[in-house]
């Protein structure tokens, strides 16, 4: 009977995973959520580095897949930093981005009485990869002469105040993928600016060499990040929400994990007898 | 005559073209001159204007690509139709609208979002499946693998809240040996892409030729 246990149908393990997935995101149950110290020392760096009137760079790097993970990250950091005071640039490398920067300039800015081209600018999405990383870094002006919307970028306050990425006091990468990589290796060991960046849980294994070698300044991973990020900036936003179904989630597969080796062990002590 | 010609213009000028790129943006690292770095600077604008043009390349490639099948009428028709059905009127809304307008935020939220959200959300049901399936505790090796993964998946949400202990031997587990494997991924790479970057100067490397490179 035990030995079944290390053979379940698939289809079991699928509607297991999908009520208890679903039933937190209905309705949550509020389960505490420890901070790990990544997130605690990224937030402590902002708060200890940016101060008011200092320009951020966001680079919106990801599109409606990882949008899930990235997107609470990108709201929760981008208020923390509006609550500061500082000014921000919003860029995009990755064709799909440009959306979530209509939704800060539109729906967040607003609520910290954001002005557009004063607090705010939304660059448009220029293509080319990694090239564009390093256009970034050698000559922003001529990169860019037109905002997301197609006005001018010349005479726009905060642009004016803008003379190549060394103005920016740090650069925000939110991205899946290599992005957070071209960044560092075109902007912040060029040009020593600080670079944060909010990855989803995939890739965190890759990124963390650079946050251990201290080529990041800040290092967000995945929902559970933004989560613990919004918690610490007392934002409330989806991911602390979300994180319920994401705990229950991971009980029930090492819970699953647990069976499928209880059977299995039973099984080969039976065949060894 | 005319074939040498025509082989000298197709292979040896994209090769010396290549060489001439190479060196130039190579040495601007090294040199610090102005004039240098502008010229440079210029280069990898032009950079991301032909990228640019090469998103619309692509499409066309599709296009055709995908309307040859639907002439073929065969089992993938319908997904072609379906690809150049969206493309067309993504395309035509994009161009007509903009990427502001009501009607392509409509399409963005109400199609593209939820479509992309649900192909990545349903690797949920895989990854279930595939963990009772593959951390099975068959030799010293599996059951390294098997504990590593419950610790490092302890230390986010209630885990690192019913034992602390998760975050502490979890944040060990990614500093050290998962930094160390890491490492040697991403500098084995860089060695790689270093020796065909240099290949490629060089003209050792013609691949990209096609078939005029061999």
């Amino acid at each position: 009977m035990i030995e079944k246990l290390a053979d379940l149908d698939r289809r079991i393990i699928y509607g297991a995973i999908f009520i208890v997935v679903l039933m937190p995101l209905i309705r949550p149950f509020g389960l505490p959520l420890a901070i790990t110290s990544d997130v605690e020392e990224s937030y402590k760096w902002v708060h200890e580095n940016i101060y008011e009137d200092d320009i951020v760079f966001i680079d919106v790097d990801f599109d409606p897949s990882s949008a899930p993970e990235l997107l609470p990250q990108y709201i929760a950091m981008s208020k923390d930093f509006m609550q500061i005071g500082a000014k921000i640039v919003l860029v995009s490398y990755l064709p799909g981005g440009f959306m979530y920067q209509k939704q800060l300039v539109e729906e967040t800015a607003p609520e910290f009485d954001y002005e557009y081209g004063c607090d705010i600018i939304s660059l448009p999405f220029k293509a080319g990869n990694e090239s564009a990383y390093n256009a970034l870094g050698r000559d922003l002006k001529s990169l860019y002469t037109e905002d997301y919307y197609g006005d001018r970028l010349q005479g726009m306050v905060l642009w004016e105040r803008i003379n190549s990425i060394t103005d920016a006091k740090a650069v925000i990468c939110f991205c899946a993928g290599d992005q957070a990589i071209w960044m560092i290796r075109h902007v912040g060991q060029v040009h020593d600016i600080p670079i944060i960046n909010g990855t989803v849980a995939s890739s965190g294994a890759f990124m963390t060499p650079f946050w251990e070698s201290k080529q990041l300044s800040g290092f967000v991973v995945g929902m559970s990040g933004a989560a613990e990020y919004e918690q610490l900036s007392n934002f409330v936003g989806r991911a602390a929400s979300a994180m319920d179904a994401q705990s229950f989630g991971h009980i029930l597969i090492t819970l699953f994990v647990v069976l499928g080796n209880t059977g299995y062990l039973v099984a080969k002590r039976r065949d060894n007898q | 005559m005319k074939e040498m010609l025509e082989l000298f213009s197709k292979r040896q000028v994209p090769l010396a073209v290549a060489f001439a790129t190479g060196m130039l943006i190579l040495l601007q690292y090294f040199l610090k001159i102005d004039a240098w770095a502008l010229i440079v600077s210029n280069m990898v604008n032009w950079n991301v204007i032909i990228s640019a043009f090469a998103l619309a390349v692509g499409m066309g490639n599709l296009f055709v690509i995908h309307s040859k099948k639907l002439r073929m009428k065969g089992k993938e028709t319908l997904y072609s139709f379906v690809l150049l059905f969206a493309m067309v009127v993504w395309f035509i809304i994009g161009v007509s609208q903009g990427t502001t307008g009501r009607v392509y935020k409509q399409l963005w939220d109400n199609m593209l979002l939820p479509a992309q959200a649900t192909m990545y959300s349903t690797t949920i049901f895989f990854i279930t499946s595939a963990a009772y399936r593959a951390f099975r505790v068959k030799n010293a090796q599996a059951a390294v693998l098997l504990i590593s993964a419950l610790l490092v998946m302890g230390r986010v949400g209630i885990g690192a809240v019913l034992w602390p202990g998760f975050q502490t031997v979890s944040s060990w587990i990614m500093a050290i040996p998962n930094t160390a494997g890491m490492r040697a991924v991403t500098v084995g790479g860089g060695m790689a892409l270093v020796g065909n970057s240099i290949r490629i100067i060089l003209g050792l490397e013609r691949n990209y030729l096609g078939g005029l490179g061999k």
